[in-house]
């Protein structure tokens, strides 16, 4: 007797034997499959038929190395075939017709050279969204979602960031931040009049005081260790690089490439290890913001020439970072922990363009 | 016994990640399908092999609601603390929902002899349940988000640590005693005090594993300079601090777990017996794990297989009478089933992998 299997026919030694399942109770029943016309005929060791299933609406399910077949019927039961061989063999015979599951997959599963070409391609597919694919996708996906988000987060951000860095009111006399402002404003609108920015000069605890930050909802803050350090030029870089990061939307763009790098690690090592998977995209995080400094960085040079800062001015920034680091004793972190590029290379790619 | 090959598990594993990132994840339902019939196919009591039925399509449904509510926890906080407590409202009445119909649609789609299981809590219980331990597990978001530091903030962590083995050991109860094989239900005696014991030594492990982290941490500070106040020094700590917990923590953990959960456990004549030793599936996780990193992952399926054998394998069944000659009726309703035609299940949650 031959049944036919999605296009495949089997050749089963006569008669086969089985164990059936009623799905009624857990009782094993031991029974002979035949084949009458297009129907599965199912007569218990008595002889006394128990089943009959038209062939067409029983389903053989997916079979694997070492399984014995498995079939189900239409009334719910079950059919166990042990002793039927795992290869299907090709022979020209009528039979029982009966419906399989080999579908493309499986047949891809069951090929090892294929799957090798899989191992290749998942290999290189997972490297390339690493690198650039989340990056693309979060960038395209990026114009979805609307300005208001980012104002929103910034707006509750800055609330929370005053309470931590403890700020106090700037020593900066009000003729130089008036003066700063304007400056500022006048070159931003000039290259995006769709945006509002507000600069902000404030004080804090000594352990922060040389930094400047910007927030998703434009409000540009630069704390007096650097404002006091820097000359007028040498802040207005610094205010056009933070405005870069608020153009180029980068707080938004890092919470989407974060929940696609969480995703993507889940999908690969996802079932038990949520830890790797959550270290591998701290790691992975870093890098982007990262990029998304260098593309700041740019973003100041161009804003430096709207806003007549001569480019010495960055040199000065990252001359004046430098000294002060070196001053407090602070290594720079190992490139892949840091959040920024490390201060000397951006010194030597700002030179290297003044050339 | 569970008679599944590494290999095999590896040629599913390789063609499923790569058509799941291909299809940007919805290619997973289908996946979930295949994986849990094979280890379904391959896991074998008493002579006979467990199987899954699910439909996929009811799978991708459950995935794409889920993605929608991760997305919305995510960033509610950060967009306002009203939405912040909108959210955590709605996670509290939908959650154990979202649990319950996830544990029935697990359960229904498992069959054993062509018997399917299945899950019935009452909704009443589901909440009696599952909030208490929801409300526990973000109460440190909320007290943050609502500024408080220090003293308070640390008597709610404190809070939370005590109530956390009840919650557990309540989780665990309903799971198990509304679970059912057929029209059979399962049942699980109370072990409240179990589980504070599991958790008393838990957290002994737990401390080794900190002093021992400590200590790799203040070496590798001696060797590499001072570096305190550095920015990047606490992503570095807790990076080890985590593979420290894990390594040490969760293996010793669930292998008592297991004991406790299974020990509790019987349906009708049949008793369990979980016999997960700690020190083995510590070493096996240790072995495992390093060989998944070193591989880049890709000996990942082997090592999944690896850990499914050892979990299959470490429980023992015992009955009263002769094992062959316990029956389980299917329940009525059940019957009415026919290949292809789906339960009345609401929504087809899966939420694991």
């Amino acid at each position: 007797m031959s049944t036919v299997l999605a296009g495949h026919r089997f050749d089963l030694p006569v008669p086969v034997t089985g164990i059936w399942f009623d799905g009624r109770s857990t009782r094993r029943q031991a029974v002979s499959v035949f084949g009458e016309g297009g129907d599965l005929v199912l007569r218990g060791l008595d002889g006394q038929e128990v089943c009959r299933a038209a062939g067409l609406r029983c389903r053989i399910a997916e079979r694997w190395a070492g399984l014995p077949m498995r079939v189900d019927l239409p009334d719910g039961s079950t059919l166990v075939l042990p002793e039927v061989p795992d290869t299907p063999v090709d022979r020209g015979a009528s039979g029982v017709p009966v419906l399989g599951s080999i579908s493309a997959v499986y047949r891809w599963i069951n090929a090892w050279r294929s799957v090798l070409v899989a191992v290749v391609c998942l290999v290189t597919l997972v490297v390339w969204l690493d690198r650039q694919g989340i990056s693309l996708i979060a960038q395209h996906v990026l114009p979805l979602l609307p300005r208001e988000v980012d104002r929103a987060i910034g707006n509750h951000v800055e609330l929370l960031l005053d309470e931590q860095l403890k700020l106090r009111p700037t020593r900066m006399e009000p003729a130089r931040q008036n003066r700063l402002g304007a400056r500022f404003q006048a070159a931003v609108e000039q290259q995006h009049p769709e945006l509002t920015f507000r600069v902000r000069f404030a004080d804090a605890d000594p352990a922060y005081r040389f930094n400047a930050l910007a927030l998703p909802n434009g409000s540009l803050l630069v704390l007096d260790g650097m404002s006091e350090a820097f000359s007028d030029d040498e802040v207005l870089a610094v205010l056009g690089h933070e405005a870069g990061h608020v153009v180029h939307r980068h707080s938004m763009l890092a919470l989407m490439r974060s929940l696609g790098l969480i995703a993507l690690s889940s999908a690969i090592v996802g079932d038990f290890s949520s830890a790797a998977a959550s270290a591998w995209s701290t790691l992975a995080i870093l890098g982007y913001s990262r990029d998304a400094e260098r593309e700041a960085d740019a973003f100041a040079r161009r804003f430096a020439a709207t806003a007549s800062v001569p480019p010495q001015a960055m040199l000065g920034v990252w001359t004046k970072l430098l000294t002060f680091r070196k001053l407090q004793g602070h290594r720079e972190a190992p490139l892949w922990l840091s959040t920024h590029p490390p201060t000397e290379e951006r010194l030597n790619h700002e030179s290297r363009l003044l050339k | 016994m569970f008679d599944g090959s590494g290999k095999e598990y590896f040629r599913i594993w390789v063609v499923h990640t790569l058509l799941v990132l291909v299809t940007l994840g919805v290619y997973s339902a289908w996946a979930k399908v295949r994986k849990m019939q094979w280890f379904a196919r391959h896991t074998v009591i008493l002579g006979d092999r467990f199987d899954y039925h699910a439909d996929p399509r009811r799978i991708l449904m459950g995935r794409a609601m889920a993605v929608v509510l991760l997305v919305l926890w995510v960033i509610s906080f950060d967009i306002s603390f009203a939405f912040g407590l909108a959210a955590l409202g709605l996670m509290c009445v939908i959650g154990p929902v979202l649990f319950v119909e996830a544990q029935r649609f697990k359960l229904a789609n498992t069959s054993w002899r062509g018997i399917r299981f299945g899950f019935d809590a009452p909704r009443r219980e589901a909440y009696a349940v599952c909030v208490p331990p929801l409300l526990l597990w973000t109460s440190s978001t909320v007290a943050q988000a609502q500024g408080l530091t220090d003293g308070p903030l640390f008597l709610v962590g404190a809070l939370f640590l005590l109530a956390l083995p009840w919650a557990h050991a309540r989780l665990k109860a309903m799971q198990h005693q509304h679970a059912r094989l057929g029209s059979h239900r399962f049942t699980f005696r109370p072990a409240v005090a179990a589980y504070y014991g599991l958790y008393a030594r838990a957290f002994g492990y737990l401390i080794a594993g900190a002093v021992c982290g400590a200590a790799v941490g203040g070496a590798w500070h001696h060797l590499s300079g001072p570096t305190r106040g550095e920015p990047w020094a606490p992503v570095l700590s807790g990076l080890i601090t985590t593979v420290f917990v894990w390594i040490f923590f969760w293996p010793i953990f669930a292998a008592h777990h297991q004991q406790v959960v299974w020990q509790q456990t019987s349906l009708g004549e049949i008793h369990f017996e979980g016999k997960m030793q700690p020190g083995r599936l510590w070493r096996l996780v240790l072995v495992q794990t390093a060989l998944v990193l070193v591989t880049f992952g890709l000996y990942w399926p082997f090592a999944a297989v690896a850990i499914a054998r050892y979990r299959v394998e470490s429980i023992r069944v015992f009955s009263a009478g002769p094992l062959m000659d316990c029956v389980f009726e299917a329940k009525p309703s059940d019957t009415r089933r026919s290949a292809g035609d789906a339960s009345a299940d609401a929504f087809g949650l899966d939420l694991g992998w």
